[in-house]
């Protein structure tokens, strides 16, 4: 569960990363739409949401909101990182983490 | 030249004292005073006024570098601590109420 | 000059100054989250899972032998994290703990190790007592103030809230790491500076105890806590109740929770009380719910009621700060946390560093040497510290202090080393092979000194405190290999081109 909650906190900040200019251009290539930049943002506020909400399944809302937090600021350095060294693999983590972690949840 | 950049030190020096020293007293006249005055418990005031002394200091930290100069800086700081110690020391059969 | 200007002169040097300190405290403090687990991993004794058997009785018994005496006993029963008893007393009121560590089936003492307690000391205190501890609070109010003034003169903060750009020329990209690390952590940074500011505020802020207690700590403490307390009457104690008979009531009343610390204060006395703790895992609140007995009779003398909404909120605050909740996930989270803020620090010396070096300025080679002597120096003195551990013999009387004196060694060695070499370059290079050669070597160390806690065995039983350790010193060791390899060539001399550089003071930064 706290690693979905993870890769959705990383899938949020990716939508939202994407939702500026630079990085768009950089990944995808162009410069976003307003609507889709909208839509960008909606979507990571929804990550955002379901990852806190899963954090508090987790472990109770106290405790649930402190990993939520920690884990945002986590995420948001791996995917600065793998966007300064390992650019094509932002995009891909993006899918793969959710999809493994959702995996996980499900067999473990 | 050189007469302005021994003025500019002088502010700058001035200020990080005020900063310091300053604000440190500052923040013990405000705490004292938070804990006399806050419509709580004892226990209650003291811990809650200690809560809220570092972000004061914070507070008049940036202040000291941020105000117009390091004597309107001492001025302020000279005048809160005065108001507040007084109001907070003068009356100490109130500030050890239950 | 403008705010940003003025905020920008106290940022550079209100967070120069404390940069080496904060370094230290965070990066102890990083390593303190899993001080338990280092605690075991340097107490071979304990790698095999042993059955614990020892009674709350035999250990009071133990103590009695030792310190009839004392002003109070202090116990720990073991726990999953902690398979050991701790036992130590109070020899007077307020004077040195002794603390020793029971091995929780026979009895016998551990052999003596500063253990991973050695890295929440430096973490709070620097191994300096009381004037320790003021250092570090002056140092955590330089980050908030840093944190602030930092905040006010990044004027691209939601812009460059993604950006890294290690390709860029040296200052700019320190810059990036910097105010990456900074921001995206600021939450946290925040946080910590403060909970741990808040921990000791008394001692910091004392106005309120004076005005509001006339400087009676026992008595704001008794207020603040519900803590129980009877004074000693002089005459001699009768024959104790039986600790394991009160802990069983206690689980009781407890609702199943498990203790914590035990204490008997001045067990000679007629008037002696046990007081048993909850220990808490599944808050951020540390609620002891101290239940206090008289000790020879075992009958309830007090229970501690729940704190008042100041205590409350100060022990939430230091709840968040100590990370003893949530069980792993939460101090992984916040070792990366602090490690992060390492690099935040890092970041800001080489921007200071990057920008002086392209166009000159006072205190370069001093700034360098001290980046070389702590930022070098505390992680290899750390690796030396856990060789010193399995390398200095069982029985070496005050084992401990030799430990400590390893540390110290290698990190007045490292320093030696870094005055030394500072400016050729080859700095870098040098401690990322010892680094490497370092953390590399423990793994097979362990291996060869215990015959449980190898990764053989711990990864087969699935014990990943252990194994954690041990393959974290394997990941740091290849890593410190890669940049060594990466650094093998002298580092060139740092000539930053100097239209960034200008580019960037025309920023304000």
């Amino acid at each position: 569960m706290l690693w979905l909650s993870f890769a959705l906190g990383y899938l949020a900040l990716t939508a939202l990363c994407l939702a500026m200019n630079r990085h768009h251009k950089a990944l995808l290539g162009g410069e976003p739409s307003p609507t889709r930049r909208r839509g960008l943002r909606l979507g990571a506020a929804v990550a955002m949401l379901l990852a806190l909400v899963l954090c508090i399944a987790a472990q109770g809302g106290e405790i649930g909101a402190v990993i939520w937090l920690c884990q945002l600021m986590v995420s948001g350095w791996l995917l600065v990182g793998l966007l300064a060294w390992r650019q094509r693999w932002a995009l891909s983590m993006a899918a793969l983490l959710p999809l493994g972690s959702g995996l996980f949840a499900l067999l473990g | 030249m050189t007469t302005r950049t021994a003025l500019t030190r002088l502010d700058t020096a001035a200020r990080v004292l005020a900063a310091l020293f300053g604000g440190y007293a500052v923040v013990y006249a405000a705490t004292a005073f938070l804990s006399v005055y806050l419509p709580l418990a004892r226990a209650d005031r003291v811990i809650f006024a200690g809560l809220a002394c570092f972000v004061l200091y914070a507070g008049l930290f940036i202040y000291a570098f941020a105000a117009r100069s390091a004597v309107r800086v001492w001025l302020v700081f000279a005048g809160l601590g005065v108001m507040l110690g007084l109001a907070a020391f003068l009356p100490s059969e109130f500030g050890v109420r239950p | 000059m403008s705010l940003r200007q003025s905020m920008s002169g106290l940022h550079t040097w209100g967070g120069l100054l404390p940069s080496w300190l904060l370094f230290v405290i965070f990066f102890a403090g990083s390593l303190a989250c899993f001080d338990k687990e280092l605690e075991r991993w340097m107490r071979p004794a304990l790698h095999q899972p042993g059955v614990a058997s020892l009674t709350a009785d035999q250990v009071r018994d133990w103590l009695h032998e030792r310190a009839p005496n004392a002003h109070a006993w202090w116990m720990r029963p073991p726990s999953e994290r902690e398979p050991f008893w701790w036992a130590g007393w109070e020899p007077e009121e307020g004077a040195e703990f002794q603390r020793f560590a029971l091995d929780a089936s026979s009895g016998e003492v551990l052999t003596d190790t500063v253990g991973g307690m050695f890295f929440f000391t430096l973490h709070y205190e620097l191994h300096a007592g009381m004037l320790g501890m003021y250092i570090v609070a002056i140092a955590a109010m330089a980050m908030l103030i840093a944190l602030v003034s930092g905040v006010i003169i990044h004027r691209r903060i939601f812009k460059d809230f993604f950006t890294l750009r290690p390709a860029a020329n040296g200052q700019r990209a320190w810059l990036d790491a910097h105010n990456l690390f900074g921001v995206l952590g600021l939450p946290f940074h925040l946080l910590i500076a403060y909970t741990g500011l808040v921990i000791f505020v008394v001692f910091y802020m004392p106005a309120g105890l004076k005005v509001a207690y006339q400087d009676d700590f026992g008595a704001l403490f008794r207020e603040s806590t519900g803590y129980f307390e009877r004074g000693e009457v002089g005459r001699p104690a009768g024959p104790p109740a039986s600790l394991d008979t009160l802990l069983t009531d206690a689980r009781q009343r407890w609702g199943g929770g498990e203790p914590g610390w035990i204490s008997v204060h001045y067990p000679y006395d007629e008037a002696a009380v046990v007081d048993l703790r909850n220990w808490v895992s599944s808050r951020v609140t540390d609620f002891q719910w101290t239940l206090s007995y008289d000790a020879s009779s075992g009958e309830l003398l007090h229970e501690q009621k729940p704190y008042g909404a100041g205590y409350q909120t100060q022990s939430w605050l230091t709840g968040l700060h100590m990370a003893q909740f949530g069980g792993t996930p939460v101090r992984l989270l916040y070792l990366l946390l602090g490690l992060a803020g390492c690099a935040m620090l890092v970041g800001g010396l080489r921007v200071w560093l990057a920008k002086r070096e392209a166009r000159g300025g006072y205190g370069i080679g001093l700034v360098r040497a001290l980046n070389g002597a702590v930022i070098g120096g505390l992680p290899l003195a750390s690796l030396a510290l856990l060789w010193g551990n399995r390398l200095l013999p069982a029985g070496l009387a005050e084992r401990s202090r030799a430990e400590a004196m390893v540390f110290v060694g290698a990190w007045l060695l490292v320093a030696l080393w870094a005055v030394r070499r500072q400016g050729s370059g080859r700095l870098g290079r040098d401690l990322y092979v010892v680094g490497a050669v370092l953390a590399l070597g423990l793994p097979v160390l362990n291996a060869l000194t215990s015959s449980q806690g190898h990764l053989g065995a711990t990864l087969a039983r699935g014990d990943w405190a252990l194994a954690g350790i041990d393959l974290s010193l394997l990941g740091v060791g290849l890593l410190c290999a890669l940049l060594g390899w990466r650094h093998r060539q002298p580092g060139e001399v740092h000539q930053a081109g100097r239209r960034e550089s200008r580019r960037l003071a025309e920023e304000g930064v």
